[in-house]
């Protein structure tokens, strides 16, 4: 019926797909973020303290018999080794570019931080942070210009200290290491969150789904479970449909309906002819003809009964779609079957036995279509069972289930006959009579309308048992 | 062409100059100046592991001699220098292949090479049970402590030993002639250590000046090393030594019970010998080897038994964690930290300044 196959894309993966994408790339955008703050705060942390040093060795420049003297104070150098780990370079020079003390080879140039340099105000022009790469690694610098207003000596000193990066990328990650766990747990909790929705979001459908999926074939009323908008619009087009499904089913019904009428009445002229004519013209009519005439009878009578059995089918379809389910009583329809058939099955000599009836076993059902059922296959079991024998009809309930056994004395059905005896004027090879062949096809139908199973059995003593296992149901459903 | 010209009569001057450099810098020459001593392994085949050191045979042949009882298959080819010129080595070797460890007592020096980028970081169990202020970047490693301490002549002195440097001042302003010429401390322009434990008595404030002074009034003598004060001072041309070494003091004074070590009541100075890895070794797992076995607590116990020296803290030698130690006990010691803050005594024009100071000129 159904087959599976891998539908070409899911909802579900594609949102979480698309918000994985999207998560990642804001994750990305907020974690550079993040490091690059981590970055300026770090290195505006210690470009005062670079700063605080350079000013106090910028102080410990004098003049003194027109030679410039750096009196380096151990206080910047201590300020400095507040970045323990790192290494310290730095050059005194003088107007005229000339070293005057420290490291004559530092980079004069690097790669200037105009943000960093603001933040010494009374500086601003005279002084400069950079960072530049020195004895293989890149160091950060300050350049502190000092103008010398000495009377015997003028011109600019530049003061450039330095440090390496250890302690501001410790300072750094430090600073990150939270706000990027932060970012981390967002995204995780937000994929987790939107999971979640995605599913809620998806489960109307889901919902829709099991409904259909858990009705019966000859269920064509609307759905009615409460949809959000873009569902909605599914659900009235499927309930549309449905109608237009259910118009076409009742259409046809009636259609065979009518048909069965049309032809039931000018076959009850054609009986009531024949009957005449057997009344008539008993005598003046030959062994041959007067068996024919008998056959002609026996064939209208079979017609009839099919035609019967049509409508009931009908009429049944019918009301199974139309009629709301209510709780049915098992034993209360069995007993009902059971007098209706006990005058015809003696007259058989056929014993009809019902057991475990005293109870109650109640079903979600319809009423009509459940004594159809029953009727049939009591009537198939009077039908087939031996003379002088007894049909057993019993009713009972195990695990919340209603179950009811239908067993007769016959001669069974072949194990290979028994898919083809549910389908409609299928009749049995060892099987004979005025039977319609819709009787076991109308068990089928109205089984499957209850969501009742139906098993075929040999007994072991001869003849066939049938077994209808309705499915669970609620508490206090059951026998009571 | 006037530039030309001049070109040409610099350029001989300047290969004359660079000749001259490549003479004096040649290992041939140092290895004349100071021969190396060998230390062949008693198995064969030998690797040889190659020391440069400011520091005496005489305190480091025992721990060589424990270091291939571990290591027979290690031979040592120990070099020794002067401070200063242990450093000078080290920097005009650039481009050539360095020794497997370096040690000095020079800490400032060492630091300078490392700040320079010399040396190379390593870290294993021992180097992480270092005290902080005895281990820079990974790469510059304290392994001895080496305090600063009084060394008198009681016999000959007379009065009460001063027991800092309040009582020391008490004594160099007291009238009399006594002490005229009978003091004695490190001469700071030739002697690293000297040079180092004046730079910090030059940030006491208090003490500094007023000790300069009356070191000046009472002509005080510099000597090159702790050895020549002490025979001085057992010789009785030397009343009281300032800034000696304890470990070699403390020796001498088992020997001459009228000498007395004080450790200054007001603070007392320590240095450290510091090795450290330089990044040009050929074979960097030796020299790791080596300052493995220098701060293990083995090292460290031949180090005080049979060297004569201070392990780096007194319980190094049990293999306790060492910076708890220094946490508690530390009080008037004062460790010279090794870090960025000794570059300043490296500074020319700083040395230069205290140098001045105590009346010594640079060079």
């Amino acid at each position: 019926m159904r087959t599976r196959r891998r539908p070409p894309f899911s909802l579900r993966r594609r949102l979480l797909l698309g918000a994985v994408l999207g998560l990642g790339l804001l994750g990305a955008l907020a974690t550079l973020a993040t490091i690059d703050y981590g970055r300026r705060t770090a290195n505006l942390a210690y470009d005062r303290l670079l700063a605080s040093a350079a000013l106090q060795m910028s102080g410990a420049i004098s003049v003194q018999e027109r030679e410039i003297q750096v009196d380096l104070p151990q206080a910047a150098f201590e300020t400095l080794a507040l970045a323990r780990e790192d290494r310290v370079f730095y050059r005194v020079s003088g107007p005229r570019d000339q070293v005057l003390t420290g490291y004559p080879d530092l980079p004069w140039e690097g790669k200037e931080d105009r943000l960093a340099s603001a933040i010494l105000p009374d500086w601003r022009d005279a002084s400069r942070f950079f960072t530049a790469e020195y004895s293989g690694e890149p160091v950060r610098f300050i350049e502190l210009r000092r103008s010398l207003v000495e009377p015997e000596l003028q011109g600019t000193i530049r003061v450039q200290l330095g440090h390496t990066f250890r302690a501001r990328d410790a300072l750094a990650w430090e600073l990150i290491q939270r706000p990027l766990a932060l970012v981390g747990l967002v995204a995780l909790l937000t994929l987790i969150l939107l999971g979640l929705g995605v599913d809620l979001a998806l489960r109307p459908l889901a919902r829709m789904e099991r409904e259909l999926a858990g009705r019966s074939e000859v269920d064509l009323s609307p759905l009615h479970a409460p949809a959000p908008q873009e569902v909605a619009r599914l659900q009235s087009a499927i309930n549309l449909m449905m109608a237009r499904l259910s118009d076409t089913l009742e259409r046809i019904q009636r259609y065979t309906e009518d048909a069965a009428h049309q032809i039931r009445t000018p076959l009850a002229t054609l009986k009531a002819l024949a009957q005449n004519l057997q009344a008539d013209g008993e005598a003046a009519l030959d062994e041959r003809r007067r068996r024919h005439l008998a056959q002609m009878l026996r064939s209208v009578d079979q017609v009839n009964a099919t035609l019967a059995q049509l409508l009931n089918q009908a009429v049944m379809a019918h009301r199974l779609q139309s009629e709301p389910r209510v709780a049915v009583n098992l034993s209360k329809v069995l007993r009902q079957v059971c007098l209706e058939y006990a005058m015809p099955a003696l007259r058989r000599d056929v014993e009809l036995a019902l057991e475990g009836a005293e109870g109650e076993c109640r079903v979600q059902g319809n009423e009509y279509a459940l004594t159809q059922l029953f009727r049939n296959l009591v009537e198939n079991a009077v039908r087939h069972t031996r003379p002088h024998t007894q049909v057993e009809v019993e009713v009972g309930r195990r695990d919340g289930q209603c179950w009811v056994e239908v067993r007769d004395q016959g001669s069974g059905i072949p194990p290979e006959e028994r898919g083809k005896v549910f389908e409609r004027f299928y009749r049995g090879s060892g099987r004979t009579g005025a039977g319609s062949g819709l009787g076991l096809a109308i068990v089928r139908e109205v089984a499957r309308a209850h969501g009742a199973g139906i098993e075929l059995n040999n007994r072991e003593t001869g003849g066939l048992c049938v077994r209808v296992s309705f499915p669970e149901t609620g508490p206090g459903e059951g026998v009571s | 062409m006037r530039s030309g010209t001049r070109k040409s009569i610099a350029w001989p001057k300047r290969a004359a100059l660079l000749v001259l450099l490549g003479w004096f810098f040649s290992p041939r020459l140092w290895a004349e100046v100071y021969p190396p001593r060998e230390l062949p392994a008693r198995l064969a085949p030998a690797i040889t592991l190659e020391i440069h050191a400011a520091t005496d045979y005489d305190a480091m042949a025992p721990l060589l001699r424990a270091f291939q009882e571990i290591h027979p298959e290690i031979a040592i080819r120990y070099q020794e220098f002067e401070t200063e010129d242990l450093d000078r080595f080290h920097r005009a070797e650039a481009g050539r292949a360095a020794p497997d460890i370096l040690i000095s007592l020079a800490s400032d020096l060492q630091v300078k090479l490392v700040n320079d980028g010399f040396a190379r970081p390593y870290s294993s169990l021992q180097t992480e049970r270092l005290p902080r202020w005895a281990n820079w970047r990974n790469e510059a490693f304290g392994f001895t402590l080496e305090s600063a301490v009084m060394v008198v002549n009681t016999r000959l002195l007379g009065v009460a030993p001063p027991r800092d440097r309040h009582e020391l001042l008490a004594l160099l302003r007291a009238p009399g002639g006594r002490l005229d010429g009978r003091i004695v401390s490190y001469d700071i322009a030739a002697s690293g250590v000297g040079y180092l434990f004046a730079a910090q008595d030059s940030l006491q404030a208090s003490t500094y000046g007023r000790l300069l002074e009356a070191f000046n009034s009472r002509q005080a003598q510099v000597a090159c090393c702790t050895s020549l004060m002490l025979e001085g001072l057992v010789e009785g041309r030397y009343l009281i030594g300032y800034n000696l070494l304890d470990g070699y003091a403390r020796q001498m004074a088992r020997r001459h019970p009228e000498l007395k070590v004080i450790a200054p009541a007001d603070y007392t100075l320590a240095t450290t010998r510091v090795a450290l890895l330089p990044r040009r070794s050929k074979q960097p797992h030796l020299g790791e080897i080596f300052l493995d076995f220098l701060l293990s607590p083995r090292g460290q116990a031949v180090l005080e038994r049979e060297s004569g020296l201070s392990p780096i803290a007194p319980q190094a030698a049990a293999g306790a964690p060492l910076e708890d130690w220094w946490a508690e006990h530390s009080g008037t010691l004062r460790p010279i930290s090794l870090g960025p803050q000794l570059l300043v005594w490296r500074d020319a024009m700083k040395r230069e300044r205290l140098l001045r100071d105590w009346g010594v000129s640079g060079d």
